[in-house]
């Protein structure tokens, strides 16, 4: 192995480390513990989570595919500002759709009581869905998660030949049957890893589930840790689920191991989109307007009322440090992860060996653990490291170092790094993919180094997919809780903390104002962000 | 029959019209080629008969089917017809025999592998059916593109420079294959090139375009010999063009008296320039008309030469490369064409 | 590049807002406790003293696991959790230390602080029973041992048994009736509730009230949050409800009461400033904080009570050591998994 292969691995290996930490519980004893949950729990959460997993594979699907096939290759009412707008759910942390939901819709609620007042129903009269159930679960995760498959398969329809498309209409499909045929498929990829992000999400969380009383997997986990205060078992179970995820995502590359989807054509002058007219043009204006309206506006909206009306804790002089540690924190994670991302992806095209892809998978599992596993992966070995260091310096020269690395900033970010990088390498790897090979091959010839290629060939083609990909980590780190709760320092706050906080102690009403903040906070980039995507996307179409 | 008849069809892109009544028929079973420089309105021509392009004005007919008006244009899908890509838009996603069959429907499973176990042997890539189109080689996609549109037997297949990627050797050969392919199928066919050689080894009529214009449509043989403007003269083959009088018996050139291919329209008298083919002339010794030798291509078999007649005018001149003249020799030309083509001068 | 400008630009605007100063007179705090019910107090500690107390919040387990991890080098000084059990368990974990303090021991019952004084509780919250007015008369109700009577079938709406407070619940019915009767009890409880559990115990309150079911189970201070609440809604429905003391009997235990409690970790370097704190938490100012700011009841004798802790009248708690709840928490969870509480 070359030397760039060994810089390769041994990044991909520090990112890993928590990970791998975790996993390295497997060589402990399996303890009885295990017999209780086989016994008891397991069948019931693993069939959980399956439907779990199933449900929202369905809602993020139709939900994101729909949509950005209408505004990628549509015309209708309201397309250039739904395109955008179909990502702000993606601003709203899962746990407080949930809240905001519940509130809304729980037998208790405004919508529930309005009814019962109307008909003089009683409880028991009348059938209501109940949210707090697996297919609410189902639906809020759906709501919050569709806009990654909507980012990727939107990016992949834009980025479609035309001809190809064209091909399909004169072997006699209609415009939707080339979708169905040519266009799917070729999405796939994009499509699969929108679909992945979003399920990996699904197994790490915690907190719509458990507010939901479904008992998953990630359950399990935590009442080993919580309830039978055996972190083993915790870390044991945390590596099973990793498992299936990769064996998931190894069967996935598997079925699709030839075919090839970057374009065999060139890019062509993109045909007008299809002008729709009537009841056609109202339907696609409704399907993009619906998850716009419920993964959004109306929870937003009840966060704001409850912010307005009856929050008894106000956002005092401390609200402008919460915002400034939520968005510094986001944006240095986000551009530490979207860097590394780049780094490994583009280690992977260039070397090409598998020691180097099963490093950069090994790298990415991160996302699929719940945030508070991660946390603790990462809080051993820098504990390690700095007690070893501290012991080591005391015997040697009598001084003592303390913690450098636990409960720092640094750590953190880590810790951000290690659990969102998969988000990033998925962006990138996609946006890599698209770009033929033989363009490296030009570039070297041309007298670029590799860095030069990556630099001067790939980074402005990928600007696009460089901003997806940071806005995605920055995202995700604006609402991330569980690593940010553990691994913080003193006296660091930030809005998911506060929000959390408010909520656990269930107070939702007085958590309205800092999810709101995380919402508006998440907004502004969402939308800077996809318009410099937008702008980004090479665009032979528009003359 | 008529399988395909454009009636004055105009196409405007925003305000600018790129096509402009164009009128055209094609037989059954008949290849046709549309021929002109990039730009000039062929590759859209070629989309209004697929149904990609709005008419602004104008009628597509197929038969007796109405294919576009100015305010209809029937779906694509439903148009029966197949087209090949300038850059094949081979499905990447699928392997070869997937995509020749993608087009096929309403079909038994059986009648489906019968078809494409013949078009793959038509093609020459039996066994092939199994990959994907990024293991095969260019000449080879090219062939999957024509086999994948011309799968379902469509009333008319159309090809979009479909020898643009390739190198010239190859492209001869494949014009030639493709043919016969189109001829055996009895498949009529509408292809847009630039190149008036493709268009030569393919087509039983071409129809150049300039500026959005029809400017001949017509069989190659005629539009060679009798082109009906300067640009398709020019375009079509090598020519040279002398300053000419109509006279009595024809056109006077520096080359002499020769007599007018058809009866066109001159007056006595007026000036004319005469289109003068490589071919046209002839090295005569005897001849009182000399020319100056000025410069020489090597082609192989021939050499290319020009020649400074006195007039001032050059003139180009195929002779056998096993005959050498030297630069700056002076020789005798005459005229081997029995007629000439004359046009009006700028 | 400006890419790497900007990272590094964000990393230094990071590192100015984590200031811990290496000021002499501070004291580092992990706490369970959320920030808005604990740093009021902090801060009049601050003013008081001149101490400057640096603050974590999060979840106990975490806490704990960190403290762990961090072992002699840990920046902690104090540990406050939200329930005896995880002070229980940071003592076998090795990571507390005995305080010696009169004035602890003085004030702080000797069943709300541990034997060995490795932890101290703070303040007090009970888990009694909520009746809907009008639909149950409290002549029904006696014990918790009692609900698992027929008469209950579909009628009870209690959370999760991934909940510490239930946990606590069946590690206190484990002491007194001992595991197999508790099992016993809870194969016939789950019976009895009227959904599948969900939510938090304001939800079970708000259940009751919405008439899903007739009683409630659920902790004194999340009724007296939504009494006391800005919602009408929540006013409302907790208005609706009453509370029922169980297990009053002059021989029975009392109410399961549990604590949110303090310990000094083993790493603590600031140790007579944490101690100050420790003491000034079980003040008389301190005390009737935790009353008015969050319904619980204080430690501390004769502390300042509330009008709404008033109202509720007096009772009997249960005696047990609290240590006990840590020790049989693994039994409490694996008990109620067996009987199919979710």
């Amino acid at each position: 192995m070359g030397i760039r292969t060994w810089w390769v691995v041994g990044i991909a290996l520090i990112m890993a480390l928590p990970v791998l930490v975790v996993a390295s519980f497997v060589l402990e004893p399996f303890n009885d513990n295990w017999q209780h949950l086989l016994d008891n729990l397991l069948a019931d959460y693993i069939t959980n989570s399956l439907l779990l997993m199933l449900g929202v594979t369905v809602g993020v699907l139709s939900m994101g595919i729909i949509c950005a096939w209408l505004t990628s290759t549509c015309e209708f009412p309201g397309r250039r500002a739904l395109s955008w707008l179909l990502l702000l759910p993606l601003a709203i942390p899962a746990y407080i759709i949930a809240y905001t939901y519940t509130g809304i819709l729980d037998f208790a609620g405004p919508v529930q009581s309005q009814l019962r007042d109307w008909f003089g129903w009683r409880y028991g009269d009348y059938w209501f869905p109940e949210i707090r159930s697996l297919t609410g679960a189902i639906a809020m995760l759906s709501l919050v998660l569709y806009p990654y498959v909507y980012m990727m398969s939107r990016a992949a329809f834009l980025e479609q030949s035309v001809a190809v498309l064209e091909a399909s209409r004169t072997l006699g499909c209609t415009p939707f049957q080339g979708f169905q045929r040519v266009a799917l498929p070729l999405a796939r990829p994009a499509i699969i890893t929108g679909l992945s992000l979003a399920l990996m999400e699904t197994l790490a969380d915690y907190g719509t589930v458990q507010y939901f009383g479904v008992n998953t997997f990630t359950t399990g986990i935590f009442k080993s840790w919580y309830g039978l205060d055996d972190s083993v078992t915790a870390a044991q179970l945390s590596t099973l689920l990793l498992s299936f995820v990769v064996v998931l995502i190894f069967m996935e590359r598997y079925s699709r191991r030839h075919a090839r989807f970057h374009s065999t054509s060139n890019t062509e002058n993109r045909g007008q989109r299809y002008k729709l007219k009537g009841w056609s043009a109202f339907w696609a204006t409704f399907a993009c307007v619906l998850p716009v309206l419920f993964g959004f506006i109306v929870p937003a909206v009840q966060l704001l009322y409850w912010t307005l009306n009856n929050a008894d804790y106000a956002l005092g002089s401390e609200f402008f440090s919460l915002v400034l540690n939520s968005l510094l924190l986001a944006i240095a994670a986000a551009f530490v992860a979207v860097s590394l991302a780049l780094l490994l992806s583009y280690a992977k095209r260039l070397l090409k060996t598998p020691t180097v892809k099963a490093s950069v998978a090994v790298a990415s599992i991160g996302y699929a653990v719940p945030g508070t596993v991660i946390a603790v992966g990462v809080l051993l070995p820098f504990a390690w490291i700095d007690n070893t260091l501290d012991a080591w310096m005391r015997s040697t020269f009598d001084v003592s170092t303390g913690l450098l690395l636990s409960g720092t900033i640094f750590a953190l970010i880590f810790a951000y790094t290690v659990r969102f990088l998969s988000v990033s390498v998925q962006a990138v790897d996609a946006g890599l993919s698209k770009i033929k090979p033989s363009m490296d091959d030009a570039g070297r010839s041309l007298g670029l180094s590799p860095f030069g290629v990556l630099r001067k060939i790939h980074l402005p083609l990928m600007k696009g997919t460089v901003l997806t990909a940071l806005l995605l980590v920055f995202v995700d780190v604006l609402k991330e809780l569980p690593a940010t709760l553990i691994l913080r320092p003193f006296n660091f706050n930030t809005l998911a903390v506060r929000s959390y906080e408010m909520a656990s102690d269930e107070r939702l009403a007085d958590a309205g104002a800092p999810s709101l903040m995380i919402v508006l906070a998440g907004i502004i980039p969402v939308i800077l962000l996809s318009r410099a995507i937008a702008q980004a996307r090479p665009q032979g179409a528009k003359k | 029959m008529s399988v395909l008849t454009l009636d004055k069809v105009c196409v405007a892109f925003d305000s600018k019209r790129v096509l402009e009544d164009i009128s055209l028929r094609l037989d059954d079973g008949e290849i046709a080629c549309l021929l002109g420089p990039s730009g000039c309105g062929k590759t859209t021509l070629l989309r209004s008969i697929a149904g990609f392009q709005v008419l602004q004005s104008g009628e597509i007919h197929s038969g007796a089917t109405v294919l576009s008006t100015s305010n209809f244009t029937a779906p694509t899908e439903n148009r029966q017809i197949g087209m090949v890509f300038q850059d094949f838009a081979l499905f990447p996603h699928l392997t070869i025999g997937d995509n020749i069959c993608f087009g096929i429907r309403h079909q038994s499973k059986s009648d489906k592998r019968q078809r494409l176990a013949e078009l793959l042997e038509l093609i020459g890539l039996v066994g092939f059916d199994g990959r994907y189109p990024h293991e095969l080689s260019g000449g080879q996609q090219q062939r999957v593109a024509l086999a994948r549109a011309m799968a379902s037997k469509p009333r008319l297949l159309l090809l979009d420079e479909p020898f643009s990627s390739m190198d010239v050797e190859l492209r001869s050969s494949l014009a030639k294959e493709i043919r016969s392919i189109l001829k055996h199928e009895g498949i009529t066919s509408v292809m847009v090139t630039h190149d008036q050689h493709e268009a030569f080894n393919m087509a039983d009529r071409i129809g150049v375009l300039s500026a959005g214009k029809l400017l001949q449509w017509d069989d190659a043989q005629t539009l060679y010999h009798q082109p009906k403007t300067a640009f398709v003269a020019h375009f079509v083959g090598r020519s040279d063009f002398l300053q000419g009088e109509i006279v009595e018996q024809g056109v006077k050139t520096a080359l002499g008296v020769s007599p007018l291919r058809e009866q066109q329209a001159f007056k006595l008298g007026q000036q004319v320039n005469a289109l003068i083919r490589p071919e046209y002339l002839k090295i005569d010794k005897q001849s009182p008309i000399k020319a100056a030798l000025i410069s020489r291509q090597f082609r192989g078999g021939f050499y290319l030469y020009v020649l400074r007649l006195t007039s001032g005018e050059s003139v180009q001149l195929l002779l056998s490369s096993l005959m050498q003249y030297e630069l700056g020799d002076t020789v005798g030309l005459a005229l081997s064409a029995e007629h000439l083509s004359v046009f009006e001068s700028e | 590049m400006k890419f790497f400008t900007l990272t590094a630009i964000a990393g230094l605007l990071l590192a100015s807002a984590v200031s811990v100063s290496a000021d002499e007179k501070e004291v580092n705090l992990y706490s369970a406790r959320k920030e808005n019910l604990i740093k009021p107090l902090l801060e009049k500690f601050t003013t008081e003293t001149g101490v400057k107390v640096n603050l974590v919040t999060g979840g106990a387990d975490t806490l704990l696991k960190r403290l762990k991890s961090e072992g002699v080098n840990s920046p902690a000084d104090l540990l406050i959790t939200t329930d005896a059990g995880r002070l229980y368990r940071a003592k076998e974990a090795g990571v507390i230390r005995a305080v010696e303090s009169d004035v602890l021991d003085k004030i702080v019952p000797t069943n709300l602080r541990d034997p060995e004084s490795y932890w101290f509780g703070l303040s007090m919250r009970a888990r009694p029973i909520f009746y809907v007015k009008g639909k149950v008369d409290p002549s029904e109700l006696s014990t918790y041992e009692a609900l698992n009577d027929d008469k209950w079938e579909g009628r009870v709406c209690i959370r999760s048994s991934s909940n510490i407070y239930n946990q606590s619940l069946v590690a206190s019915m484990i002491a007194s009736d001992g595991l197999e009767k508790t099992q016993e009890w809870a194969n016939g409880f789950v019976k009895t509730f009227a959904q599948p559990p969900k939510g938090g115990d304001r939800d079970q309150i708000k259940a009751a009230a919405a008439g899903i079911c007739d009683v409630a189970i659920a902790n004194t201070y999340y009724y007296g949050g939504m009494l006391n609440s800005n919602d009408e809604e929540q006013i409302e429905a907790a208005n609706k409800l009453a509370i029922f003391w169980p297990n009053q009997g002059e021989n029975d235990r009392g109410v399961h009461v549990n604590v949110s409690g303090i310990a000094m970790t083993k790493a603590a370097k600031n140790v007579d400033n944490a101690k100050l704190l420790m003491e000034f938490l079980v003040g008389v100012e301190a005390q009737a904080f935790y009353a008015q700011v969050n319904n619980e009841y204080p430690v501390r004798e004769g502390a300042e009570s509330t009008e709404t802790l008033k109202s509720w009248g007096e009772f009997k708690a249960d005696e047990l050591n609290l240590s006990v709840l840590g020790e049989n928490n693994s039994d409490a969870v694996k008990l109620m998994d067996r009987a199919g509480w979710k």
